[in-house]
């Protein structure tokens, strides 16, 4: 224990008690000098030199050295109150002065007989003691200097306690001189210091961790209040700082993977403790920040400046959010100022480079064997087609009609073409084959238009404390080479970063934040938040792709300069491409171009406002009015250059032409030039709050209470979408005011090269997006809640929460618009008791259950109303009914059994957690089917209900604890979850087997994210998949209702384990982490759909077309292309059992090595701290159980490219 | 510390209370883009419906009458595989279990919902709604006529056809007027559901505020009211009333469609039908399911005997494709239409409805040469002038028997063959025993048959008992 004298950050306004003090002292000093005065005139000497010991022996002394005897009645004495003391010579009066202080006894000597009474305090002594109790008021702190909040501090011996505030400081009145204060505080040592005087009324105390490495988070911060770890009752899981920043991101939700039980972050979706309504729409977790609720989203959040992060996972933790909080609730506190009267600085720079995409997992023909594919193909049709296939009567014919539509044509269909024709011989013909082999577009592509991938993120902040005044100044920046094109499908897999050129996010966080201590009965928080965003894409329908154009063409010539083709939308041999005029523009197309000229420009504005007010008008009692306001802005502009293709071929789609050939007029409906399309939106979200938190200690009774009341409103405000046409950027003209927008609606099909080309369908939505998008949409929550936690001895703690909601449930019946959550919870720490306290072996023990209501809402209106649209038809607003009216609409219900343990044992060496619980959601939203003359064929009502049934472990373990500073160190924590997820009840939709299998549909007994597929019975003798029917026999057709049945649960599309194993090494500057993640249980559709095409397609092809069925190649599951193709009876194959593979998966997700420098070469740069970072993310160490197929089990796609990141840190 | 305790909870309970009732009351908002139907404006956005889909989608129908097969779907296979409903239209199985089959159907939901969703509610609404009191009486007598318009086509599929002589007893379907969704919908004899047939097409027509023309043709006139009418006394065999409703649709509309214009393209393969579905001029209302309709659809060899020869689409343009026919149905002579710019009117009404049912009663009430009229004023625009002969009939059973196959043509693949043959089967007279040949093998509909009655979902069936099967 160190006690450290605190004089500094003493104010100006604690004059008034320093005067106070002094005063007080005054009067002692001249009472003492009365007594010392009226003590004169006994003679007796005595000297005594006692350590502990009882009263009796030292009157016994007293006697022996005096021969005064005593007389007193032994209850007075307490055998406990031992004596120490040191006196020489001192006269006997005095001696018994000393002797009886503080032991409430009061004397008197009457010939040579002391008579000791119980001490009946006098006017005098009263004032004394009045005037002995100061105010003792301090911080608490950790070994670094930072303030604990939460700490307790207590006078030893009374009545007195005190919580310190979240700067650490407490206030104490009531304590005496020489009273002890002890201070606890859960994983620290406890320390007791003595009030000496005056001068120690503002003390700075340090508590030690109890244990090294592992920093272990003891506040609980659930948003609503702040709790000691220990007096919680509920789940909740708290990463702090250190842990979070062990490894770098992006992201603060990828900081958490593997750190929180029971949190599942897959490609489909982010849940805690399962899927827990059927709706799609109503599955997002509520994210808090710094107290309140942010509808901005988790990536609002700069990962840099988060402390700690505590996601609520059961109903004592969570009700408290009521309404909400059934998909779990986060909350995020951001960082504060913590070392005081200092100026903290802190710079952090981080650069992660990742691998371009992989894209052998698409498993696409090279460029040979598409070559080869195609000849055979056109060889067979071009010969007129039989041989098993379909009789081709007129080939020649059939393809100068397909040149003179707009349908594409490969090279090597046209070579054929011409063989045939017999205006190439055989020679010319191979030598066509053989040059299209050698080009590689796939390759020249992703040398050319995909970057490595490039982000740079940039953190300063600064901080500082005096104590009075907190500021905090945090800026980050983040810049990434990528326009945000992962995971599109245009040919692209799951998972694959494609960093295309010209394309970029950026991303400026700002955060001021400030606290001001206006006194110790008010203090105030703010702050502003504003995230601005900007993001570049690629407007081109087709140039994002490279899987649109066959794999052997070429992007750029072999002198380098850029190669043009046509997409699959035209073909260049139709005789449109020899009209020369400046009315037509260009077909062609080269993919890097586009890649330069057709951008969509994307920037956002996101600000949060908060103001906070902690008035604290007597002991224990805090009421905190709080108001965030969420301000949100985003502007969306494309601009399609007058050269882009995307111009160019409206230009060319909307131009007609009269008269004959060789002397056509040309007339373009569009105006020239480019095309600028524009989109914004705000939206403004209000959240207030006001609340009283009540916190006191009552000797072994220990009270914390809060209530308050909310009210949110959510507002999207109606955004507008325009168009301008003829724009030019340069001149800032447009001409959009000529464009006759019903001529050109008019245009359905058709166009001067191809009669049937969908002119309508493909472009009058790109040059007529003008629409109210989206629609103003509001939303307003109210409620009340209160909470309270009652302990006992710091060994048992009871909580209770109630929360009533109101929602806009509009048409509603008000009797339901309202529901009331509730919460139950208590624990036990068993550690503390005696029995327990003596076992070496336990550290500590903490056993909790709880029970309660947590809620979820879905908007809709209850009453009878119409949402407006458009007839497309008619192109004009029309309202339809969406929903019968439902007055009994009201919220879904989550009651949360839990039943958890928190231990320490081995010397606090193994350290970990277990939950079990049960979820089970009733009230859930669902379709209730009704005869479908009521005009709805279902409703959405409150009628389904599922349970979720989970045991979470986690477990720290230090297997090398430091001997010395430095010194080795290796430490591994476990997280491990399993949850099984079932429906119980739902109106089983449909026995339509097919509904079922797209996951239309849900079936009691089975998981609501289930997998149900078609059982696969081989190709028939023609070469059609077949599906076992019910009764087991295969069958080409359709199954249906009658086949219910025969259609096979494969799993649950959700993991249900999920284990993650952290290794944490560190020796002298150097640590190294290496985090691990399992997930399993769970299947998915791993293979690509075997579908036969029908002619060669104009795209990157799928390999397995060339293991499609032929009368001579019958060992497959793939049905024939080409030649033997036929059309599918049905789409069953989509979902068939055969592609549906065990997802388990097993991955090194990051690797850390990190190294601080040393103090001397930090502090040459004036840093007192400088760390150094090597991260790889997502090495390629992976094991999949499915070994067959090759896809990544996690994306579904490719695995995810491998980065590595450079980092700097420093602290000034 | 009692005394404390206690007194913080009765101040908090004061509180919580206080804010609670601020709660319901903060929360009673209206939303945007939410249509409260209490204004004249709002039911006739409401109005605005898209009859298109699923609902109007009759390839079951005219799959049993055999104008066509399936929709890309191979025939062989299907009639070679397990049970399914449409294996038994294809092989005209009596004794398949179609109400098992029958899982759910589009129809039914369909025209149900716009009865339902829209015309109950503008005619419930339309009295308590505040605006233009004009608007509101024509809103509500178009919701009439739609209503009308809409039941005609249910009772026509899932009961029998109307015979007079035991209408009163056959099963009809529910007739549904009003907007309380949670009560059963009664299943209605034929009778009442006729009676409630006429009563709303008089209490549409009545008010007189149908416009003579509609905004669109999607919306409701005079034209089409008076051609419901037609339709509904037709299938009630009131000929002489059914005329006088068809003289009166006339009256706003008499355009038929021309093909002759087609011929005067060169090459043949220029020759591309084209038709503008909302705007055609011979749309007295228009409904569809696709807007490609008919294309895609494969034609049965047999219909095609029904093509008179110089019929100018299928013997002058190359609208007729058997490649592609063979493509989707795996049928060598089953050749697929293909005229992707040609938006048909394949499930509400064009001039040709009037004009073919004005004939039939001019033909039926003895004014034979007056019907043959009528039926050359089709067919002169259907066929190549250099093969047309105006046709004249000297007995009503000649005469009838152009009209049946002239109407087949004129109205291939549209519900209105298969409303038309169920009804002339009912009556006897004019029945017709249809037969299908697939790869050697012919299926034969006698035409009694109880196939003719499509069975109720079992979406309804189970959520309603009075929805008996009426087969």
């Amino acid at each position: 224990m160190e006690i450290y004298a605190f004089n500094q950050g003493m104010s100006r306004l604690w004059l008034p008690q320093k005067l106070l003090l002094i005063m007080k002292l005054v009067i002692i000093i001249f009472i003492a000098s009365l007594m010392q005065v009226s003590a004169a005139g006994f003679a007796q000497k005595v000297s005594l030199n006692e350590k502990s010991a009882s009263l009796e022996s030292v009157f016994k002394k007293i006697r022996t050295q005096t021969g005064y005897d005593f007389v007193y009645d032994s209850k007075l004495i307490n055998i406990n109150k031992r004596v120490s003391l040191d006196l020489r010579n001192v006269d006997l009066e005095n001696a018994l002065s000393r002797i009886l202080d503080g032991q409430g006894l009061a004397f008197e000597i009457k010939d040579k007989v002391i008579v000791l009474s119980k001490k009946a305090p006098s006017f005098i002594d009263k004032l004394v003691s009045k005037f002995n109790f100061i105010e003792v008021s301090g911080r608490v702190l950790d070994e670094t200097g930072k303030p604990l909040p939460g700490a307790t501090v207590k006078v030893k011996g009374k009545n007195i306690s005190a919580v310190t505030d979240k700067n650490g400081r407490f206030f104490i009145s009531g304590a005496a001189v020489d009273d002890i204060l002890v201070i606890s505080y859960v994983g620290y040592l406890s320390a007791e210091t003595v009030v000496k005087s005056i001068q120690e009324a503002d003390l700075s105390i340090r508590l030690k961790l109890i244990t090294g490495n592992l920093e272990e988070v003891t506040i609980v911060n659930t948003g609503y209040q702040k709790l000691s770890r220990e007096k919680v009752t509920g789940s909740v899981t708290t990463i702090g700082s250190t842990e979070l920043e062990k490894r770098n991101s992006t992201n603060i939700m990828q900081n958490l993977e593997g750190l929180v039980p029971g949190l599942v972050q897959t490609r489909l979706r982010t849940t805690i403790r399962g899927l827990s309504t059927f709706d799609n729409t109503m599955r997002g977790i509520l994210y808090v920040v710094d107290g309140l609720p942010i509808e901005g989203g988790i990536n609002q959040i700069n990962p840099y400046d988060v402390e700690s992060v505590s996601v609520l996972k059961d109903a004592a933790a969570a009700a408290i959010y009521g309404a909400r909080a059934s998909n779990g609730v986060i909350v995020v506190t951001t960082k504060r100022a913590k070392a005081l009267g200092k100026t903290e600085i802190e710079v952090s720079g981080n650069i992660s480079i990742t691998q371009k995409p992989d894209y052998s997992y698409q498993n696409w023909m090279t460029p040979a064997q598409q070559v080869d594919y195609e000849s055979k193909y056109y060889k067979w049709w071009f010969g007129g087609g039989g041989n098993g296939g379909r009789v081709i009567a007129n080939p020649i014919g059939d393809f100068e009609s397909t040149i003179a539509s707009s349908s594409f044509i490969t090279p090597i269909a046209y070579a054929y073409y011409q063989q045939k024709k017999g205006t190439i011989n055989q020679a010319q013909l191979d030598a066509v084959l053989n040059d299209l082999k050698k080009n590689d577009f796939l390759a020249q592509y992703k040398d050319n238009a995909i970057q490595t991938g490039l982000t740079q993120q940039y953190n300063f902040a600064l901080r500082t404390n005096n104590g009075k005044n907190q500021n905090s100044l945090v800026v980050n920046y983040t810049t990434f080479n990528n326009g945000g094109n992962n995971n599109t499908t245009g040919g692209v897999a799951n998972g694959t970063n494609l960093a295309l050129i010209n394309s970029f996010t950026k991303t400026l966080n700002l955060f001021y934040k400030g606290s001001y201590n206006v006194g110790k009965w008010l203090d105030l928080d703010y702050g502003v938040n504003s995230v601005i965003g900007k993001i570049r894409t690629h407007n081109s329908e087709f140039a994002n792709d490279p899987s649109n154009v066959p794999a052997y063409y070429k992007l750029l010539n072999d002198d380098g300069t850029r190669a043009y083709y046509y997409t699959g939308r035209f073909n260049g041999y139709n005789a449109i491409n020899n009209e020369t005029s400046s009315a037509l523009a260009s077909f062609k197309f080269n993919h890097l171009d586009e890649l330069g000229r057709d951008f969509n420009n994307n920037s956002t504005l996101n600000t949060r406002y908060y103001v906070n007010l902690n008035l604290k008008p007597l002991q224990g009692l805090t009421i905190s009015p709080m108001f965030q306001v969420e301000d949100g802005r985003s502007t969306s502009s494309t601009y399609s250059e007058a050269e882009s293709y995307t111009m160019r071929i409206l230009q060319n789609v909307y131009t007609t032409r009269t008269g004959t050939a060789g002397n056509y007029v040309y007339t373009n409906l569009l105006p020239k030039g480019g095309k600028m399309t524009t989109a914004q939106y705000k939206s403004a979200n209000y959240t207030a709050r006001a609340q009283a938190n009540y916190n006191r200690e009552f000797g072994k009774h220990g009270v914390i209470a809060l209530i308050g009341t909310e009210f949110r409103q959510t507002l999207t405000n109606a955004g507008t979408r325009g168009v301008l046409l003829g724009f030019d950027d340069q001149l800032q003209t447009q001409s959009t005011n000529q464009v006759n927008f019903g001529t050109l609606y008019n245009i359905n099909n058709g166009t001067m090269w191809d009669a049937n080309y969908p002119t309508r369908q493909y472009h009058f939505g790109q040059i007529s997006s003008m629409a109210l998008d989206p629609r103003e949409t509001k939303h307003r929550y109210g409620s009340g809640y209160a909470n309270i936690t009652y302990s006992y001895d710091r060994k048992y703690n009871l909580f209770g929460s109630a929360r009533k909601d109101y929602a806009d449930l509009f048409g509603g019946d008000e009797k339901y618009r309202g529901r009331p959550l509730w919460s139950v919870g208590a624990s036990w720490i068993a550690s503390n008791e005696d029995f327990i306290k003596d076992i070496k072996l336990i550290n500590y023990l903490k056993v909790r259950g709880s029970y309660g209501l947590t809620g979820n809402i879905k908007n809709v209106t209850a009453f009878l109303a119409a949402t407006t649209g458009t007839n497309p038809v008619t192109q004009l607003p029309n309202a339809s009914v969406s929903n019968p009216p439902n007055p009994q609409l009201r919220w879904e219900k989550t009651a949360t059994t839990n039943i958890g343990v928190d231990f320490a044992i081995l010397d606090n060496r193994l350290k970990g957690a277990i939950d079990w619980y049960r979820r089970l959601g009733t009230d859930l939203f669902a379709n209730k089917r009704l005869d479908p003359s009521e005009g709805f064929t279902s409703m959405t009502i409150n009628n389904a209900s599922m349970v979720n049934k989970g045991l979470e472990l986690s477990l720290g373990y230090d297997w090398f604890r430091p001997t010395f500073r430095g010194g080795f160190e290796w430490a591994s924590n476990l997280t491990g979850s399993l949850n099984n997820n079932k429906v119980i009840s739902v109106d089983e939709l449909t026995r339509n087997p097919f509904t079922l299998a797209t996951g239309g549909s849900f079936k009691v007994g089975y998981p609501v994210a289930s997998i149900f597929a078609f059982k696969f019975a081989g190709l028939s003798a023609t070469g059609v998949p077949q599906f076992y029917n019910a009764a087991g026999q295969p069958t080409t057709a359709s199954l249906g209702p009658n086949d219910a049945d025969a259609i096979a649960y494969m799993g649950n599309e959700d993991p249900k384990y999920n284990l993650a194993l952290n290794n944490d090494f560190s020796y002298k500057g150097f640590s190294l982490s290496v985090f691990a993640i399992y997930q399993g249980g769970n299947y998915f559709r791993a293979r690509q759909v075997p579908i036969g095409y029908i002619s060669s397609s104009y795209n990157q092809t799928p390999s397995f077309v060339l293991d499609g069925w032929s009368p001579t190649h019958t060992n497959t599951d793939v049905p024939a292309s080409g030649q033997f193709y036929q059309v599918p009876l049905n789409n069953q194959y989509y979902y068939a059992d055969n592609l549906v593979r065990s997802a388990d998966f097993f991955k090194i997700r990051n690797v850390v090595l990190g190294y601080l420098l040393p103090r001397e070469i930090a502090s040459k740069i004036k840093a007192s701290n400088l760390r150094l970072r090597l991260q790889i993310d997502n090495p390629n160490i992976v094991w999949y159980k499915q070994k067959d197929i090759r896809v990544d089990a996690e994306t579904g796609g490719a695995r995810i490219p491998t980065s590595f990141v450079f980092g700097l840190n420093a602290n000034f | 510390m009692m005394m404390n305790m206690k007194k913080i909870l009765s101040f908090a309970a004061m509180i919580l209370i206080a804010f609670l009732s601020g709660c319901a009351k903060f929360t009673d908002i209206t939303p945007k883009g939410q249509n409260l139907l209490n204004r004249a404006s709002d039911l006739d956005l409401l109005m605005n419906v898209n009859f298109s889909g699923s609902a109007y989608d009759h390839l079951r129908q005219t799959l049993l009458i055999n104008d066509n097969y399936l929709l890309a779907e191979n025939v062989p296979n299907v009639i070679s595989g397990v049970q399914s409903i449409n294996k038994i239209l294809l092989t005209y199985d009596q004794t398949g279990d179609r109400a098992g089959l029958t899982a759910t159907d589009s129809r039914y939901e369909g025209l149900y919902a716009t009865i339902s969703k829209v015309a109950n509610i503008v005619i419930t609404m339309g009295d308590q709604a505040s605006g233009d009191v004009q608007l509101i009486k024509q809103l509500k007598a178009e919701a009439y006529i739609l209503r009308a318009f809409l039941h005609y086509r249910l009772v026509n599929i899932y009961a029998k056809a109307y015979d007079p002589a035991t209408a009163a007893t056959d099963g009809g379907i529910p007739y549904v007027n009003d907007i309380v969704f949670d009560k059963v919908n009664d299943k209605k004899t034929v009778k009442e559901v006729y009676d409630n047939l006429l009563a709303d097409l008089d209490a549409g027509i009545s008010s007189g505020a149908l416009p003579n023309q509609p905004k669109n043709s999607m919306r409701i006139g005079k034209g089409f009211a008076y051609g419901v009418k037609a339709q509904v006394l037709l299938s009630m065999r009131n000929y002489p009333a059914a005329l006088e409703a068809a003289n009166e649709a006339l009256k706003y509309n008499s355009t038929l469609e021309d093909h002759r214009p087609l011929l005067a393209i060169n090459p043949i393969s220029a020759r591309l039908l084209n038709r503008v579905g909302i705007s055609a001029a011979d749309n007295v209302f228009y409904a569809f399911s696709n807007n490609f309709d008919p294309s895609i659809l494969t034609a049965s060899p047999e219909v095609l005997t029904n093509y008179e020869a110089g019929n100018i689409i299928k013997d002058r343009t190359e609208t007729y494709n058997y490649f592609y026919g063979q493509l989707y149905v795996g049928l060598t002579n089953s050749p697929a239409w293909l005229a992707i710019n040609y938006q048909g009117n394949s499930a509400g009404m064009t001039t040709s409805d009037l004009i073919l049912m004005k004939a039939e009663c001019l033909i039926r009430t003895n004014k034979i040469n007056e019907g043959m009229d009528e039926v050359n004023r089709i067919r002169i625009r259907r066929i190549d002038p250099a093969n047309y002969v105006a046709l004249s009939a000297t007995t009503e059973e000649q005469a009838m028997g152009y009209l049946q196959k002239t109407s087949r043509i004129e109205f291939i693949f549209t519900i209105r063959n298969f409303i038309n043959i169920k009804r002339w089967n009912r009556e006897g007279k004019y029945q017709q025993t249809i037969t299908r040949t697939v790869n050697g093998k012919t299926y034969t509909l006698a035409p009694d048959s109880k196939l003719y009655v499509f069975p109720f979902p079992q979406s309804a069936t189970q959520f309603n008992e009075t929805l008996t099967q009426n087969y």
